[in-house]
């Protein structure tokens, strides 16, 4: 018991990885050994790039504050709060450290938001943005690749050094490593009693966006037996629900959902099952052209639209595989792509016959009162529904 | 009365009145114009009530490609500001459907009009996803909502370069073949889709002819003559061109009249983005000596940078895919990086002697407003220009605030009349 409580409080250390508070710990701690640290915006950027040459991709989190009167001199109040709050934690000087930033133009937002980066010499040292295209055929797949190409030798050139075919297949591997591990754990959240609870899942992978991604697997992997024994710290086992969502990095909404009677047991989330799911093929001789084709068609977004109908397949599917209840898709306020594709998004999963409900919530964790009421409406429905 | 049954009751009553109240101190053109509206809906009627294939795109801009392969085009979102009394309704029929009402108002009233009925419905959705992104996923998810199929085309909005060009140039031929697999007539003509370029040529040339009198100081032409300019969705009507030059011509000899714009012109400002389409700022502004001889998104201004004919941007002459491409691939400065727009609203600052600009901050789009600070900043830290960030609605009037708007341009015209008097001194 004093064992399993021991493993317990290392869990715990490394859930809170990513809390506000400790985020850039590991981060600057790299940069004290004298190592680089490059900022990362987006779920789609090839981190092994970066990884590859010995740097360290921090997955940015945008500050959790409530209040962001840096980032509202440059932003305009009804648009994305992941990229307002980002901007924020920048223009505040928390990420001054990095030797670089790598984003993608995912949306209108992102776009802006770099523009406010350079504009205001936050975005120093490599500051590169790459298009996305918003599908994942294989023209843009081709279009994807030569800009993960530029982009390694941007990297190269910049930081005068080489990506070559050994440390790239090293960064796979470790990647691949990590994918596998999340995966692995969250097969385990099939079953009746899940060892992780869904604010628990987000925390954890949110947790390996901070730390270098070997350190992140080694502490994982030696924390698995533990797990596998595990009860997620959860009131109620059922109903099930899966939550859909872009830019969620808080886990208090997910604990709201949870402590408003549910489980969530499974996500399509960019911040969750999104980040990992597919691994990088390594029979393919071109590991850049393996790196690119794994990042633009492994789970697509609301995004990425011209892809999309085979994830809301992937989630249909889900729904069958974690014996889920219902849907909560849950987008960010201002996120149009996710919100355009809701009337879809809710159609699709009628006509399968699940249960679906769309609760808009912020990025920083507010207005939970509301929040918390349109979600225990859902979960009676639900719970209603699984009665009959 | 559906749209079409609309407008062409609108156009017979304007007609009507000009008619039987003949005033020659109005533009002549304006009846002209409103003739060739009468016709074009009055075609887009008949081809709704014979139930020939209509397809839906944004605006006019692109729908040269589809007239060539014989399509009836509805421009929505050129349609939903024409809405004018049936606003409210669309609007309430876009939120009703579940979409965001957060995003630009042109884009949820061509939603709601698009939904509702009123228009003839679509065989097929073209849209164009890198321009913003409410265009772009409102299309998408409005061919979802509807049930119909879609095409979209993407550029990488960064670059113009051959490589570019000849990507989208592959894409447009997709659509061409998807258009005639799926759309019952379609069939493309190259001699036509050359036709509409060499019009829209022919068009840009007229008028360019006017464009020394918005230069001028003071200006011989700004606020709304600026914006009365283009109407492509008109290109294939045989008194077209006609129609150009005669509004050249007028705008000429009110030019040469001797008479500015704007009497004792004392500022010039530059209008960005949009504008409350229900409601004439220039009027106002013009009451207080304030000229706007250019407007961002009107066919001679910064938001288009995509020159038809213009053998320089990719060193050779172009083709007419190629040309089709070219407005595709790189055609508005501003949902690139935001450099693209400061260079090009500095260029127009500079041609035209900019005083102040004006960033109509409209509600919901994030691609214009989201850079407009740092448009700002640097044009001011570069040139000395001052802006104004005034938010607004294009369409949906119930939201605006016309004593907060003219307050907020007041203050603005006091500060740069400051600036200005410094500068002298």
């Amino acid at each position: 018991m004093n064992k399993d409580n021991e493993i317990e409080k290392r869990f715990q250390q490394l859930l809170s990885a990513n809390d506000e508070a400790k985020r850039t710990k590991r981060a600057l701690e790299w940069k004290r050994e004298g190592r680089k640290v490059i900022g990362v915006l987006c779920h789609y950027v090839p981190e092994e790039l970066i990884y590859a040459l010995g740097m360290l991709p921090l997955r940015i989190t945008g500050t959790w504050r409530e209040s962001t009167p840096m980032a509202s001199h440059y932003r305009i109040a009804n648009s994305c709060q992941f990229h307002t709050h980002v901007v924020d934690s920048f223009l505040s000087g928390e990420y001054d450290f990095l030797d670089g930033i790598v984003a993608t133009d995912w949306d209108d937002d992102a776009r802006r938001t770099f523009d406010i980066l350079l504009h205001t010499g936050k975005a120093t040292g490599f500051a590169t943005i790459f298009h996305l295209p918003k599908g994942s055929s294989e023209r843009e797949c081709q279009v994807f690749h030569k800009w993960v190409l530029r982009l390694k030798t941007g990297l190269e050139e910049h930081f005068q050094a080489k990506i070559n075919d050994d440390n790239l297949a090293q960064a796979i591997e470790v990647y691949n490593e990590t994918r596998l591990l999340l995966m692995k754990l969250y097969e385990l959240r099939k079953r009746e009693s899940s060892p992780v609870s869904g604010a628990e899942a987000l925390r954890l992978v949110t947790a390996s966006f901070t730390m270098p991604k070997n350190e992140f697997n080694n502490e994982l992997k030696s924390l698995f037996p533990y797990l596998e024994r595990r009860k997620a710290p959860v009131e109620k086992l059922k109903p099930r629900l899966l939550v859909s969502s872009d830019k969620l990095f808080h886990p208090g909404y997910l604990e709201l959902v949870e402590k408003a009677g549910a489980i969530v047991a499974m996500d399509d989330m960019d911040t969750g099952s999104r980040y990992f799911w597919g691994t990088v093929d390594t029979t393919l001789s071109d590991k850049v052209y393996a790196l690119s084709k794994r990042y633009l068609t492994h789970t697509p977004c609301p995004r990425t639209i011209l892809a999309w109908e085979q994830q809301i397949d992937q989630v249909i599917e889900w729904v069958k595989e974690y014996n889920i209840d219902g849907v909560l898709n849950f987008p960010q306020l201002y996120s149009l792509c996710q919100n355009f594709g809701t009337p879809h998004f809710e159609k699709r999963l009628r006509k399968a016959d699940i249960l679906v409900a769309t609760v808009e919530r912020d990025y920083s964790l507010v207005n939970t009162g509301q929040i918390l009421t349109r979600v225990q409406a859902f979960i009676e429905m639900v719970e209603e529904k699984n009665n009959k | 009365m559906n749209f079409f049954e609309r407008e062409i009751s609108k156009y017979e009553r304007r007609i009507k009145h000009i008619r039987e109240n003949p005033d020659p101190s109005k533009a002549q053109s304006n009846l002209l114009l409103y003739e060739m509206f009468l016709d074009h809906r009055k075609e887009q009627l008949r081809a709704a009530e014979k139930h020939e294939p209509f397809i839906y795109m944004g605006e006019p801009g692109g729908n040269r490609l589809p007239r060539a392969l014989g399509l009836n085009v509805a421009c929505i979102v050129a349609a939903a500001d024409r809405a004018g009394s049936e606003t409210q309704r669309y609007l309430q029929i876009y939120r009703a459907a579940g979409f965001p009402p957060n995003t630009c108002d042109r884009i949820q009233v061509a939603l709601g009009l698009a939904i509702s009925g009123d228009l003839p419905p679509p065989s097929l959705i073209y849209t164009c996803l890198h321009f913003c992104n409410p265009s772009g996923y409102g299309d998408i998810n409005l061919a979802h909502y509807l049930g119909c199929k879609y095409f979209a085309v993407e550029g990488e909005e960064y670059e113009s370069s051959n490589d570019t060009l000849m990507a989208m140039v592959h894409q447009l031929e997709e659509f061409a073949a998807f258009a005639e697999e799926n759309v019952p007539g379609a069939k493309f003509d190259k001699e036509k889709l050359k036709q509409l370029q060499q019009i829209d040529i022919q068009a840009r040339e007229i008028l360019r002819g006017v464009q020394k009198y918005m230069k001028s100081v003071p200006a011989y032409l700004a606020g709304q003559d600026v914006l009365r300019m283009g109407h492509i969705e008109l290109r294939e009507h045989p008194r077209y061109l006609e129609y150009m030059r005669t509004l050249r011509d007028e705008l000429a000899y009110k030019a040469e009249s001797g008479q500015p714009a704007v009497p004792n012109e004392r500022l010039r400002f530059y209008w960005l983005v949009s504008a409350p389409f229900f409601y004439n700022p220039f009027e106002f502004l013009a009451k207080r000596g304030v000229s706007v001889p250019m407007y961002e998104a009107s066919q001679l201004g910064s938001g288009h940078r995509a020159e038809p004919g213009d053998d320089s941007t990719y060193g050779r002459h172009l083709n007419e895919l190629e040309e089709e491409a070219r407005t595709r691939n790189c055609g508005g400065s501003w949902a690139g990086l935001a450099e693209n727009r400061v260079k090009d609203i500095a260029k127009v600052s500079r041609d035209y002697n900019i005083d102040g600009i004006v960033h109509f901050q409209l509600m919901g789009c994030h691609t214009l407003c989201g850079s407009a600070t740092v448009v700002g900043e640097r044009i001011e830290k570069e040139m000395g220009i001052p802006s104004l960030y005034v938010e607004g609605y294009c369409l949906d009037q119930e939201r605006f605030d016309q004593t907060q708007f003219e307050t907020q341009l007041n203050g603005f015209i006091d500060i740069c009349l400051g600036r200005k008097a410094e500068r002298r001194e």
